[in-house]
Parts: structure tokens; sequence; C-alpha cells
């Protein structure tokens, strides 16, 4: 069976998504706290290997205040 | 009974096959009378002709097909008395194909189709269009109804022979009826109709399409104004439902009435992706084969109880305006990011993985440059302006982080192409299969089929979770900003909203552990995951990255809420 598709040319049948976070906050949140506190706070209890590599990947890119 | 002449144009009647017998008969020099049983099941065969004859294209053949059904069920042997009712059903079916053609010659050219009848080449409008026909490659896509359902092409020509080859300006298909068409392969087949034409046909595209309402070949009509991204009205738009067969099957179509060179000329704004009748265009002319209408909408049939076919041309849009259409709707992808500051933090919108892979995927592109192609494209659009520089720029970087990741050494050494699209594929049990016969394009054809696919998964995926996200974090946000702003919240109040922000955390590390494993499986040699991976770095920097530090922050100010209290 051949699959159907909408065009979208100016109707989308996908909803648009808009990202609910504001870039200025999330700059001045990331900016009140360290990498350890990030990690401190957000790493779950008894982490696996794999909990602990994708906080690590999150965190590679959050712009922290420096460690004092 | 052998006596009993029947009507000329009944085909293989019980009273012909009866004379055939006799006939052979004599032929061979026996004279031998059927048995009861062989009458009876003459006359089943009688009947069964005659519901083959009949279709289902009105109420009236609706009845006397069930009347014959029942006959048929109720004949174990011949019987003289359903013998003459078939007959007399034979008879009234000669009569409606008599008063049909009798119809035909009636309205003369009522029933017959002349492309654009009413175009005026020596406007301004047509002076920038040009109509050609369409390429044989293209027009056989449309001949083979596995590229266009029968059910489009029906309505195809229902719009197009009664309405908008009627037009005096240019009109022209578009969308995926002007994208699938221009593809080799594709999986995918068009269900909607879209259509461009000039603001000045518009008061008699709206009268043509009340006249096929009123023959029952379109319903639902509607006449909308496309509302502008300020909000305010733009051009015309028509939203209506088309026949596209006997069987109660309905194509949705919009049709975009636009301002065309004369009103440009006076100062008004075309809003249309595609500007035709004011910049160059090309229309490719296709015919496309249907069943025959009376002005009723019922299937005309020759003499021999056969459906006369005709072929209706239509138009619809060129490669290179089935390119110009996506390129614009990749622009408006990452356009909707231009809101709460992530302006110069443009990403792919879900939706634009299918945008990219359709414009590579077409006809004239090699897989090899395709990519660079489509950026050098976006910085050829005019008017140039500053969103076509960050859309630019946004897919540059897109590129060069995919072409940063590394390459699938684990699978390259096994001699396989193993990458991201396959990887989708597996895990959703998609099984692609190509009938090309040809080594070489069955593997060009899987290929194409295989990254189709992907490229829809993960747009359904990161599109739920998305909204996924968004939605949990405007909930969760109301309840731990409640708590914060609440002077007198208790200690259960506290600790709930941070039990609350943990159990978040958890669900938000699968997803980022789908994602991160998703971009580890990437190969960067495989082109065809960049329309797969183009999905994740949104999904990472604008919603999995921004979330996390929104639910440490909060927690964070829930611990020194808490603190305080203990305090006290």
């Amino acid at each position: 069976m051949k699959e159907q598709i909408d065009n979208g040319i100016q109707k989308d049948q996908t909803k648009i998504i808009e990202p609910p976070f504001s870039y200025e906050k999330f700059l001045e949140d990331a900016g009140s706290m360290t990498k350890e506190e990030f990690f401190k706070h957000f790493m779950p209890e008894n982490p696996n290997s794999e909990e602990i590599a994708v906080v690590e990947w999150m965190a590679e890119d959050i712009p922290f205040k420096k460690s004092e | 009974m052998g006596s009993t002449k029947a009507k000329p144009n009944a085909k293989n009647t019980m009273s012909e096959d009866l004379n055939k017998n006799e006939e052979e008969n004599k032929l061979e020099g026996e004279v031998k009378e059927p048995t009861q049983d062989e009458l009876g099941e003459m006359l089943r065969g009688m009947i069964r002709g005659t519901i083959d004859k009949i279709g289902v294209e009105s109420e009236v053949n609706k009845e006397v097909l069930k009347k014959l059904k029942e006959l048929l069920a109720n004949t174990p042997s011949f019987s003289q008395e359903t013998f003459n009712e078939v007959l007399e059903i034979e008879k009234s079916m000669d009569f409606l194909t008599r008063t049909t053609e009798a119809n035909i010659e009636a309205e003369g050219q009522e029933t017959s189709i002349d492309h654009i009848k009413n175009y005026n080449p020596d406007s301004a409008e047509a002076k920038v269009t040009k109509i050609v026909k369409a390429p044989e490659k293209i027009q056989k896509r449309f001949d083979d109804n596995e590229k266009i359902h029968p059910k489009m092409k029906e309505a195809m020509a229902v719009v197009c022979a009664g309405v908008f080859n009627n037009c005096e300006y240019p009109y022209t298909l578009i969308g995926s009826n002007c994208y699938i068409p221009h593809t080799e392969y594709s999986a995918k087949i068009p269900d909607d109709l879209d259509v461009i034409f000039g603001i000045k046909d518009y008061k008699n595209v709206i009268k043509n399409l009340k006249k096929l309402q009123g023959m029952g070949l379109v319903k639902g009509l509607k006449e909308e104004d496309v509302l502008k991204t300020d909000g305010t009205k733009g051009d015309k738009k028509i939203h209506c439902w088309v026949k596209g067969g006997p069987n109660d099957e309905w194509v949705e179509m919009e049709a975009f009435a636009q301002n065309m060179v004369t009103q440009t000329n006076e100062g008004k704004v075309c809003e249309s992706y595609i500007p035709l009748g004011i910049n160059e265009e090309e229309i490719e002319v296709i015919e496309v084969s249907v069943m025959s209408k009376d002005k009723r909408g019922k299937v005309i049939k020759n003499e021999k109880g056969e459906i006369v076919y005709e072929k209706v041309k239509v138009n619809i849009g060129s490669e290179k305006m089935a390119r110009e259409l996506y390129l614009k709707n990749i622009i408006k992808e990452f356009n909707l990011y231009n809101k709460n500051g992530w302006e110069h933090k443009a990403m792919l919108n879900a939706k634009a993985l299918q945008r990219i892979f359709n414009l590579i995927n077409m006809d004239s592109e090699g897989t090899e440059q395709s990519i660079n192609n489509l950026m050098d494209e976006i910085a050829r659009i005019e008017p140039k302006t500053e969103t076509i520089r960050k859309v630019r720029d946004s897919l540059v970087f897109l590129w060069e982080q995919f072409k940063s990741l590394p390459i699938n050494k684990q699978d390259e050494s096994a001699g396989q192409q193993k990458g991201l699209v396959d990887y989708i594929n597996e895990i959703n049990k998609k099984e692609i299969n190509s009938n090309q016969e040809d080594p070489e394009k069955k593997t060009k054809e899987e290929k194409v089929l295989a990254t189709e696919s992907a490229v829809d998964i993960i747009t359904k995926e990161t599109n739920f979770d998305l909204d996924e996200i968004s939605t949990r974090s405007k909930k969760l946000k109301l309840k731990y900003e409640g708590v914060l702003g609440n002077e007198s919240a208790s200690k259960e109040d506290i600790e709930g909203a941070i039990d609350d922000i943990n159990k978040e955390r958890r669900l938000l590390i699968q997803t980022g552990i789908k994602y991160k494993n998703y971009i580890s499986i990437a190969d960067s040699k495989n082109r065809d995951d960049f329309c797969v991976y183009a999905a994740m770095p949104m999904m990472r920097y604008h919603f999995i990255l921004p979330y996390s530090v929104e639910l440490v922050a909060n927690k964070i100010r829930l611990i020194k809420k808490l603190e305080k209290l203990r305090d006290m």
C-alpha cells in the first residue's frame, strides 16, 4: 500500500511546536549554577552508566557559571 | 425460446447464447435440446452478465442491482418469468444508454474538454508563463496508477475540466501532485489537491465550483481568507471536496487565488510562495484519462455497454516550481523559531526534514551534491532577506556538525552502509522492498525508500517528543511556580514539588538517552542520514538543554525555600 502524504503548502498537518523555553532565561539559569551543581541536582540517585553519560552529554553545551 | 431476439447492444444475453448454441449444433450436425439444468445455468449466466454491465454509478442502478442479485439467488433452475424479467431490465439499461447518447448529441461540446479555452495568451500574466507539454516520463508517471491514484486523477479531471481549464489567466496544480511526478522513486502518493490561480478568475472559479456542487461532484465548498503572518487578511482561499470516484471517494482541495502582475503593478502584494503570473514560471501540461460523465455526473457507456474514457488536460508545476515551493517551505520552518529569544539560534522544525528530503530526491538531483546544492539554492532565493541568510547559515551549521560526526567504522569494516536511516527502520520494523529487476536500480530505489521511511518516522517521533516536553514543562512550571510564589507553602508542598521535578528529570534523561543514541549512530559518510539527523540538534539545544537547566534552577530555589522554612 502506498502511503498518503499531505503536501504542506500552506496547510501543515504536523503540529508546529515552538520551544517553550526562553533563550534569555536559559542563559540566566545556566549562568546561575555551576556544572557541579547541575550534576548534583540533575543526576538521578544510583545512576547507571547510560544515565551518567547522557547527563555529561547534556552538560557539554550548557554555559554554566565558572566554578569558584 | 430460440426465436426470442435480444437487443443488438445487449452482450452475451441468454437469447444470444441460445441462438449461438443452435447454430453450433447445426454446424456440428447435431440437434440437441439443452437440459433444464443447462438452461438454468444459462439464465444465471445472463443475470451475472447483466450485473457486470451495470456498475453502481447511481441510486437507480443500485436498486436494479439489488433486484438482479435477488433473482440470481432465487433461480436454481430455468424460469420463463425470470427470463422475461431480466430482459425487461436489459431493455431499461438500453434506454438509459440511448438517453445518455442523446444527451451527448444535444449537449454538443458540454462534455468535451478544450484545454484552458478562455485563456488570454496576450495578457501580461500569460507572457511570463511558459506552458509546455509535460516530458514523456512525467506523463508516464501519471498514466501509471502507482504514483497518482485513479481517484486523484478523477478529481483532477473534474476540477480542471469543469473549473480551471476555463480560466483566463494561468493556473497550476502545486504541492504533492507537482512533486511526486518529478521523483523517480517514492513510496508516497498525493492525497489532496492544491491549486493556484489568478485573482481575476476568482468569480468564475467560484461560479463553476458551485455548478459542480449542484451536480454532486463537489461538496463542502467554503471561501476563506488566508491569514498573513501578521494576522491580517491575505489571499483568497477556496476549500472543498471533489468527487474522485463512484463510491463516495472524495479528495480534499485547496485553491488559492493570488495577485498576479496586473495587481502587483498596482502596488498589491502576492502572498504566494509561487509568483505565478508575475515572474517567469513553467507549467507542464499532462493528460489524465478518466471516465466520461454526462451533465448529471453519470458515467457514459457506449452502445456495447463499455465505459467511455476521455482525456482531460491538467496543468502541473514544473520540477523547478516544486523545488521553489519546498525551498520556501524550509525557510518557513526556520522562521517559526524567531520567538522567545531564539532568533539567532534558528533550527529546523521536524516538518522541514521532509522538505529537505523532497528536495534532494527530485529527478535532477544526484545524491552527492544535493545537500550543497540545496544550501546554494537557498542563498539564491529572491528577495534576499535576513531570514534567508539565517536559514542558510543554520543549514550550513547543521551540515558542518553532521560532517564532524564519526564514520560508522564498525559497519564499514563489515562492508555495510548501515547508519541512522537503517537503524530507525530496523527498530520500527520497516521492511524496504523494491520491485526493480535491475540490481543497480533496485539498490537506488531501496536507498530512497529507506530514507523516506526513516524521515517520516523521525518527523513523527520528534514532533511527539517536542509536544510531550512542551506540554509537561508548562504543567510542571505552574506547579512549582505556585509553590515558590506561595509564602505560606508547607514543607509537604515544597517536597512534593521537588519530587515532581525529580520524576520529570528521569523522563527527560530517557529522552536524552534516545537522541544521544541516534546521534551516535548517524554516519557522516552516509549523506542520507543528514535528513534524519537534522532534527536532533533542535531537540537537544532548544528543548532538552533549556528544560534540564530550568528544572535544576527551580529545584535549587525550592531547596533554598525548604531550608529557610526549616530555619524558622
